[in-house]
């Protein structure tokens, strides 16, 4: 071991070594203030390439029309895919719209992100609580809670379709105890609940992390002053707990408002593409069929709900940051 | 206002003991300062009287009553803390109202018993701020606020003051005081600074390891420490400590000898005492005197603040460094000597074995 580092270290030596007299050149002839700009560059580049270009793709790509691939084959159509998106009778009912899958997605996934971020938030915020108050066992328990969140979505959609299967784990549970069997994952209403469960289990480790990080960070003795204050323990938790939990809350709340409106894999693999029918098609599933699964590829319409969707996550996000500097105490 | 009375009070972490047997009375109305060092037990004896923490075996009787079992709340005693320990998100109104809102108390007196402390305490123009708004000494008064808003049997207080810089110590140290004489109620100070100690209390407990080494008026610590380790703790500069001998007893105290004194008599009791045990003799640096001759002392280190001089220097063949401490100003050089005269009067005796301290004979 000590060898290993001595070795490193004498690699890691002649690279300082190495770059030592380029740095100096480099230093005296744009200054150092301008070192820093050299230092993230590498990142940047990689960041530009992976990010930026493609959103930049994605907004350019929303005003063209066509099937062709490439940008410079496409015909510049303006708002057009805008304005049939969002041409509708009535916002009320997807039927009565151009696009009646795009507004059944964004109906789904409205209940979806109002029920997973609720869910989500007042099931880490309960489980939180408990782990701060454990006096042992803290550290498994938490680690158990965090557990699922390692796993990879694919993953967790196909347990949790496993588990649910005409003749899977809980169907056999089900029969064990005397009741029906029931196709959970082909019933509409069945199928959105798990979709939600399934998010909720797999997430909340997460959020128990940062809930539980802000309930370790209230100090002992506000708790202590208020024990002497004569509080109750329900009062304690609703006047002191939650409004200095506040700030966590809020980031936990819009994290989760973001995912939601994002999610897409592990509702696809459970959910077999969104089904039964589109209960379960969401906005990113939209955006990935119209632009890829569909016969006719029209990747416009995609950028441009990509675009809508893009700007409702930056609303969200503003709120957000307005609500936490307001939440400051 | 109530009497306290901690009897035979043990604390037991796991296996560590931390408090051990305690026993001190508090009589009602008294201020009383817990003193020690850092991690001496003092903040956790306040904690076991306040009811944040269980005690482990012993009684605490609150006015004759056994409160044990009964909450912070129920105890009736409200409690000052190191941190002030303000709720952040609640304005300096909402911080005083708080407690009296948890017992359901009618709104036209909650107004009443805040506004009252607010104008005691000075805090009116800030009533809608929240406390990171406020400066170190005013969060310091809200916390005193939200404490006597309460009307509480007894007042704790945790080191109030050590937050605060030197100058705004001085000042609400004598804000606390006045408050006592004011609302005359039970009051437990716990500090580490003995100058607290010293200035506030009307009864000192010196606190070390768990255990009380002794109980008392402040002037009787100063003058009459039970043992070396209060000797030592109370007084700034530490009292001056020298290995002797017993080479005499008699009815009128014990004669020693050291390296730097020979056959110095001193009025102490003399029953315990046997020749040849060896003892540690103690003098407070404002009792050594400067003479013409005497025990010489070759200057160290030399402070002069215009009108007082602190001397250090060493003694010949003794380990410690000597430090004395005249109230006027002395002029003199690092490298000088100059004699010393102890007056046996005030000096101290302490047994080497069990390091108490011999009885001092009153004249």
């Amino acid at each position: 071991m000590k060898n290993l580092s001595a070795f490193l270290f004498s690699i890691l030596d002649k690279f300082m070594r190495f770059i030592e007299l380029p740095t100096v050149y480099l230093q005296k002839k744009i200054g150092v203030q301008r070192m820093g700009y050299l230092f993230v560059a590498p990142n940047m580049v990689l960041f530009s390439l992976f990010v930026f270009l493609p959103v930049g793709l994605a907004i350019a790509y929303a005003f063209t029309g066509g099937t062709n691939m490439l940008i410079w084959d496409r015909p510049f159509i303006g708002f057009e895919n805008f304005s049939r998106l969002l041409n509708c009778g009535s916002y009320m009912d997807p039927a009565s719209c151009e696009f009646d899958l795009f507004w059944t997605a964004i109906h789904n996934t409205w209940w979806y992100t109002l029920l997973n971020a609720t869910g989500t938030l007042v099931m880490a915020l309960i489980t939180a609580v408990v782990l701060n108050r454990l006096t042992k066992g803290k550290a498994l328990f938490r680690s158990i809670f965090f557990y699922p969140v390692l796993l990879s979505p694919v993953v967790v959609g196909l347990i949790w379709k496993w588990f649910l299967a005409r003749d899977g784990l809980l169907n056999s549970l089900v029969l064990d105890l005397g009741g029906e069997r029931t196709i959970f994952l082909l019933e509409v209403w069945w199928s959105r609940f798990w979709v939600v469960y399934v998010s909720i289990w797999f997430h909340m480790g997460f959020f128990t992390l940062i809930i539980l990080a802000g309930l370790q960070a209230i100090p002992r003795d506000i708790y202590e002053a208020a024990k002497v204050d004569g509080t109750s323990e329900w009062r304690q938790f609703w006047r002191i707990t939650l409004p200095l939990l506040t700030p966590n809350l809020l980031v936990v709340a819009v994290l989760l408002l973001i995912r939601s409106v994002q999610v897409f894999d592990e509702a696809w693999v459970l959910t077999d593409g969104g089904g039964p029918g589109t209960a379960n098609t969401f906005i990113v599933q939209f955006i990935y069929q119209t632009a890829f699964s569909s016969e006719v590829r029209l990747y416009g319409l995609a950028s441009a709900a990509s675009v809508l969707m893009g700007l409702a996550l930056l609303a969200l996000t503003l709120i957000q940051v307005w609500l936490a500097k307001k939440a400051e105490y | 206002m109530a009497a306290i009375q901690l009897k035979n009070l043990h604390k037991r972490y796991e296996s560590i003991d931390v408090m051990h047997h305690v026993n001190v009375d508090i009589e009602d109305g008294e201020f009383v300062a817990l003193v020690g060092p850092s991690g001496c037990g003092k903040s956790t004896l306040l904690r076991l009287i306040s009811g944040l923490e269980d005690i482990t075996s012993g009684e605490i009787l609150f006015d004759g009553k056994v409160v044990n079992r009964l909450s912070p709340a129920e105890r009736e005693i409200a409690m000052v803390f190191q941190s002030y320990a303000l709720y952040p998100h609640m304005t300096v109104k909402k911080n005083l109202s708080f407690g009296l809102e948890n017992l359901n108390m009618d709104r036209a007196i909650i107004e009443e018993r805040i506004q009252k402390a607010a104008k005691l305490l000075d805090l009116l123009p800030y009533m809608d701020r929240k406390p990171r708004a406020l400066s170190g000494g005013q969060r310091q008064r809200v916390a005193i606020g939200r404490a006597i808003v309460r009307n509480p049997k007894v007042f704790l207080f945790d080191e109030p003051l050590s937050n605060l810089d030197a100058k705004l110590r001085v000042q609400t140290r004598g804000e606390i005081t006045k408050l006592h004489k004011k609302l005359n109620t039970t009051m437990i100070y716990v500090t580490h600074d003995q100058v607290e100690a010293m200035t506030m209390a009307e009864k000192i407990v010196v606190v070390n390891a768990g255990k009380i080494e002794q109980v008392g008026k402040p002037l009787d610590l100063f003058e009459r420490p039970a043992n070396r380790f209060v000797a030592e703790f109370i007084g700034s500069p530490k009292m001056n400590m020298f290995k002797s001998k017993i080479t005499n007893v008699s009815d009128s105290g014990i004669e020693v000898t050291s390296n730097t004194i020979d056959h110095f008599c001193i009025p102490v009791a003399s029953e315990n005492a046997k020749i040849g045990d060896s003892v540690t003799l103690g003098v407070r640096p404002s009792h050594i005197e400067i003479a013409e001759s005497g025990i010489p002392l070759e200057i160290t280190q030399l402070e002069c603040m215009g009108h007082e001089t602190f001397i250090y220097g060493s003694l010949k063949g003794e380990s410690e460094d000597l430090v004395a401490h005249l109230p006027h100003h002395f002029e003199a050089e690092i490298g000088d000597t100059i004699y010393l005269r102890f007056s046996s009067q005030f000096m101290h005796v302490f047994c080497d074995k069990t390091d108490q301290a011999f009885k001092r004979i009153e004249s």
